[in-house]
């Protein structure tokens, strides 16, 4: 009986013994760190224009602060400019070095650079910044120094990292790539973008996915729920219906195929359009954007613009809102919680955007609308861009003489979503494509050759990154 | 049903039916457990089970399940390259309808309770033999048995008092082979029994490097996979009853490497862990009543692991973009049992019981799924008038915690031994898939895509009718031809679809709504003599088209072809043995609707190709206890079939080629086993 029972065990034993190699085998891995947090200037060169006051100088972090609290000092040097008498910062610099400090979660800092009241610059003066130090989580990056001019420039080159907010790409930006600069504005901040040329159009905001259908009626009083049966399910980005492509913007920006027809000049010829507001940015990564909620509108044309009259669905009054074209701008855009809202720059102070954008597609049933995120579209007034592969010619060797065998577009999305790729089914990771680059001719006629050199930051999207040079 | 088969193994030790030699077997009656009352020969079965028995997963030298199974009839395996998995498809019916059983009990992968990418997730070398069984199982074995079962048996020990065995495979992946190139795979096993104690355990290696492809730099179009799988098994017998309890674990890592974009690149892992722990039981109460039951228990768990490299600095970080790290789990817990009683050689029953819970959180899961408590109770009847006749009819009554279980389904088998040689079965069932716990609960957003899972949804539910003819042309003790046909109908209601959320439109979610047909013919032609075997069939499957319901001057249903051909040649006395082992696949056709130029739209018929897969070995046996098997696999060199489908709008993109293999290889592979 003994025997048996020892070499009961005895069984026992042997098998256990297999399998704990294999499961130790298993164990044991190291697991790799989080990535740095690097901070950079969002430009090495950047302008104070002769009609601006003051600039707010971005540090953009890598990614958001996961320490309680950091610090960051720029330390400034001025050339033919003395600081206190001819402009100061905010915060003040102590003995030239200004202190900045961060919050956990931040994912910038930023100073201000105001002239002083009354003086007068001659364009020579330049003040350069320098990060020169920091600690508690934040490394310095690439772009470290920032030499601020006092007249307008006109960029040899530049590299931007586009502040596009992150994994949730809550902002649309527009670069002036002359300039080195870049506007973020969130893209939820607007709903509708009054045309201020010479035609009566509106634009919806496709980067928070709006749609629009008219009705028959023309009466905003008269349209009530009755009228808008089954809207939700076919008037929406989740639709993926052929239908739907007609009720959104064409997305090459042409002004004759959009949702909302030319302004009338006669009120009785306007219809009402029932709104679907789309979809708010997400809140944080992988959660669900909010629905914005939808309005009835109807646009009449005014002697200096648009009137704009809008309510809930089941309103029976409704608020007005007048929108004056503007010179200076392509369009001049209202919020209905906001009224008239600043989205993008003076028209020639802008020349591509980086934005998520309502794109079309075929998944087999014909061309439906779809999102897409990391859509770089161009400015309609007057900008104009080509695609030039490397085989043809390489980023490095295109000089201006290459320039005439272009064609170039008109077209908003032509740059579009053609610079990276997504990933899909055949295991690519998400990427930007280096076997092209892209020439922009701006509104003033200059020509920019500009290349994406990266899609992601530590594998997040939403701070892609461009390189581009002046042709000359 | 699940059936001990152990008591098979003993059936065959014992009865000698099998004898050792592996070709005599094929000669042989198949002895089948799945869906059965008792373990009983293939022939007796109302059911039409296919067995792929260890010796041909031996000859074929297969590393995994997939390359056996591919050359079968009816089924069709395609690739996801990004996550490096496949999956399969049975009578035209996904992977989801497909039920994976291991020795009669589910197993659970990424999508939740057992679906087919589960099948490369078994340890090959512990496998004693596979049983297919087409058409609805639900009955039997409950939800997702709509396609057909696919029940792994695995090995047992044997009344030897020590077993061991080895198993070193080396293969080429395509051209490509060396030390961090190709497939090296190795296997050691070990049995002991003493007197009612039986014991066994296993330790397997998979490593494959991936293969290069049409992808660039660091990426692999096939990317590479290391598996661990151990198992370990004790148990209990006497002359009434028998017991045991067995573990598998498997540590799987897929990696997916990218290349370097804009400095960096970003690598994915894929790690899963699973531990399978199983008690078996089968006794005799009485002598007409016997009762075997089951408990399992599984822990899977699969990591995503992302992490950027720096080209210049070779420097590994933690990738920080969403989704990019994940870890979910899933828990399951099954108890099954099942009662046989013989009331008169007329009649039996076979009352039975299948309790199925499973949970699963993780990323993508919304933190409030609960449980998923599935209890069943089911009942069969077999009724036998005349040695000539099979009647078994049965029901299954489910109530589950969540979705809407259909109430009962019920099923009719039949078989009719109309001569000596011709034998007829017929049946009608309805079978079940249930909405996958990703279909219930997991959420996903991104900019284009906010998808929630529906926890209202139902089970898909298929009516379905099987029938065959067997036929044994020729049957003398030195040859054998039988001729099978057999066909297949199913019709699918309540299909689980994308839809929009009622009440928000702006959120995509899964809705019964499609439906779907299937159905074909398959004819199989045997040809056993002492020295050669000759299996040869044909099918020919057809898939209903979703877009007659669009223009219903379109075909009904699309169809493909398929042909293999298996044939084994022995050379008796130098113990060489030659294998060929042949599928062609035929063309997959698809409408589908495309926009032409002026920006119309147009229903078209796409179609991805079809291609011939061909592996041939040949095995040498030495001194008794040691095998050399030497092979080519995918003698016809096919990588990649062309797709014309037009569907190329990004990441859920259908169009493009369809990877399929990774060219011609070759392996060698040792095989050493002792008993004593």
């Amino acid at each position: 009986m003994k025997r048996t029972i020892t070499q009961w065990i005895r069984v026992k034993y042997f098998a256990l013994s297999i399998f704990s190699v294999a499961i130790l085998t298993a164990c044991g891995d190291d697991e790799p760190a989080l990535p740095d947090n690097t901070i950079n200037f969002q430009s090495p060169q950047q302008s104070i224009a002769e009609q601006e006051a003051d600039l707010e100088v971005v540090i953009a972090f890598s990614r958001a602060l996961d320490v309680a609290s950091a610090i960051v000092s720029v330390e400034l040097t001025g050339e033919n400019i003395d600081y206190g008498s001819e402009y100061t910062t905010s915060p003040a610099a102590t003995s030239n070095v200004i202190t900045l400090t961060a919050a956990e979660g931040d994912e910038q800092t930023s100073f201000t650079v105001s002239k002083a009241d009354g003086v007068l610059f001659d364009g020579d003066e330049v003040i350069t910044f320098t990060l020169t130090s920091s600690g508690d989580g934040l490394i310095p990056g690439n772009t470290t120094t920032l030499e601020l001019r006092f007249a307008e420039i006109l960029a040899e080159q530049g590299q931007l990292v586009i502040d596009g907010g992150g994994a949730t790409y809550p902002n649309k930006v527009f670069i002036d790539l002359s300039a080195n600069r870049q506007t973020a504005v969130n893209r939820d901040s607007w709903d509708l973008g009054f045309y201020s040329g010479t035609d009566f159009k509106v634009i919806l905001n496709s980067s928070v996915t709006m749609f629009a259908q008219a009705l028959e009626k023309t009466d905003l009083a008269e349209v009530t729920a009755s009228d808008t049966v089954g809207f939700a399910a076919t008037m929406s980005i989740n639709a993926f219906s052929t239908a739907a492509f007609g009720w959104i913007d064409d997305p090459s920006g042409d002004l004759s195929k959009t949702a909302i027809a030319e302004v009338s000049a006669t009120a009785d010829e306007n219809v009402v359009y029932i709104i679907n507001r789309g979809e708010a940015p997400a809140a944080a990564a992988g959660a669900a954007g909010e629905s914005r909620g939808w309005k009835k509108i109807k646009i009449n044309q005014t002697a200096d613009g648009y009137q704009l009259q809008y309510a809930d669905i089941d309103a029976t009054t409704f608020s007005e809102l007048e929108i004056d074209k503007v010179e200076a701008q392509q369009f001049v855009y209202a919020h209905f919680e906001d009224g008239l809202v600043d989205v993008e720059p003076a028209k020639d102070k802008w020349d591509i955007a980086w934005t998520g954008f309502m794109n079309s597609t075929n998944f087999g049933s014909g061309l439906i609308p779809y999102y897409f995120q990391d859509i770089v579209l161009q400015n309609t007034a007057g900008v104009e861009t080509a695609m030039v592969l490397t085989d043809t010619k390489s980023y490095e060797s295109f000089g201006s003489s290459d320039i005439a065998s272009l064609a170039f577009s008109e077209n908003q999305a032509t740059i579009g979503s053609t610079w990276r790729v997504t990933g899909g089914p055949g295991g690519s990771q998400p990427a930007v494509h280096e076997d092209r680059f892209y020439i922009v001719k701006d509104g003033s006629g200059n020509y920019y050759k500009l290349k994406f050199t990266a899609l992601m930051q530590g594998g997040e999207r939403g701070k892609p990154q461009i390189a581009y040079e002046l042709l000359d | 049903m699940r059936i001990v088969f152990l008591f098979t193994c003993l059936l065959v030790l014992h009865s000698g039916l099998v004898a050792q030699d592996s070709l005599k077997s094929y000669v042989m009656d198949d002895i089948v457990i799945t869906g059965q009352f008792e373990p009983q020969s293939a022939s007796r079965s109302v059911y039409q089970v296919r067995t792929i028995a260890m010796e041909r997963i031996q000859s074929q030298g297969a590393n995994r399940l997939q390359d056996v199974l591919q050359t079968e009839l009816n089924v069709r395996f395609s690739q996801d390259m990004a996550l490096g998995e496949s999956s399969m498809t049975l009578q035209g019916l996904g992977g989801q309808n497909i039920k994976v059983l291991i020795d009669g009990m589910p197993l659970i992968t990424r999508e939740g309770t057992s679906n087919s990418g589960a099948l490369n997730q078994v340890d090959v070398n512990n496998i004693e033999k596979i049983e297919i069984v087409e058409g609805p199982m639900s009955v039997v074995y409950g939800a997702d048995a709509l396609a057909g079962v696919i029940n792994i048996i695995t090995k047992k020990p044997e009344n030897d008092k020590l077993s061991l065995d080895a198993r070193i495979q080396e293969e080429s992946a395509g051209s490509e082979y060396g030390l961090d190139k190709g497939v090296h795979n190795q296997s050691v096993g070990a049995g002991y029994t003493l007197g009612k104690v039986y014991t066994q355990a296993r330790l397997s290696h998979n490593q494959f490097y991936g293969w290069q492809g049409n992808a660039t730099g660091r990426d692999k179009q096939w990317h590479p996979k290391n598996q661990w799988l151990t198992s370990g098994l004790i148990g209990f017998r006497n002359d009434k009853s028998n017991i045991f309890y067995k573990l598998d674990y498997l540590d799987e890592s897929i990696q997916n490497p990218g290349v370097f974009n804009g400095g960096e690149a970003l690598d994915q892992e894929y790690i899963i862990k699973r531990f399978n722990h199983q008690l078996q039981g089968q006794t005799r109460l009485f002598d007409k009543l016997s009762y075997n039951g089951a408990v399992s228990l599984i822990n899977f768990s699969r990591r995503t692991l992302t992490t950027t490299v720096n080209q210049e600095t070779g420097d590994v970080r933690l990738a920080i973009g969403t989704g990019l790290q994940d870890l979910s789990s899933y828990d399951g817990v099954s108890l099954r049992g099942t009662f046989q009683y013989q009331l008169s050689p007329q009649w039996s029953f076979q009352p039975g019981y299948d309790i199925n819970l499973e949970q699963g959180e993780g990323g993508r899961i919304s933190a409030d799924a609960p449980w998923l408590n599935d209890y069943a109770f089911f009942f069969s009847t077999e009724y036998t008038p005349t040695d000539r006749i099979s009647i078994r009819p049965g029901f299954r009554v489910i109530q589950n915690s969540v979705y809407q279980a259909p109430p009962a389904v019920p099923s009719i088998n039949t078989k009719f031994q109309l001569t000596d040689n011709l034998v007829l079965r017929a049946a009608y069932a309805r079978g079940f898939r249930a909405p996958s716990l990703r279909e219930l609960y997991f959420n996903f957003y991104d900019a284009s895509h906010a998808i929630e899972g529906n926890p209202d949804l139902e089970a898909e539910l298929s009516n379905s009718v099987n029938g065959g003819l067997n036929w044994k042309l020729m049957s003398t003790t030195k040859s054998r031809v039988e001729i099978t046909l057999n066909g297949f109908y199913n019709t699918v209601d309540n299909m689980i679809s994308y839809g929009q959320k009622p009440g928000n439109s702006l959120i995509t979610t899964y809705i019964n709504i499609d439906r779907f047909k299937t159905k074909g013919l398959t004819w199989n032609t045997t040809y056993t003599n002492k020295a050669l075997e000759i299996k040869a069939g044909i099918s020919y499957t057809g898939r209903y088209n979703q877009l007659i319901e669009d223009d219903s001057e379109l075909p009904e249903f699309t169809w493909t072809p398929e042909a293999n051909l298996m044939t084994t040649y022995q050379l008796e006395p130098a113990g060489l043995t030659f294998n060929l082992f042949y599928k062609y696949t035929g063309s997959l056709p698809n409408y589908e609707v495309s926009t032409n130029d002026a920006g119309g739209e147009a229903i078209r018929l796409a179609k991805i190709d079809g291609y011939h897969m061909m592996d041939f070995t040949a095995r040498q046996q030495f001194f008794g206890y040691l095998n050399a098997t030497l092979g080519v696999r995918n003698l016809l060199n096919v990588t990649n079939v062309n797709n014309t489908s037009t569907d190329t709008g990004g990441t859920h993109s259908t169009g493009g080629a369809r990877p399929i293999g990774y060219g011609r290889s070759y392996f060698l592979g040792l095989n050493f086993n002792l008993n004593k």
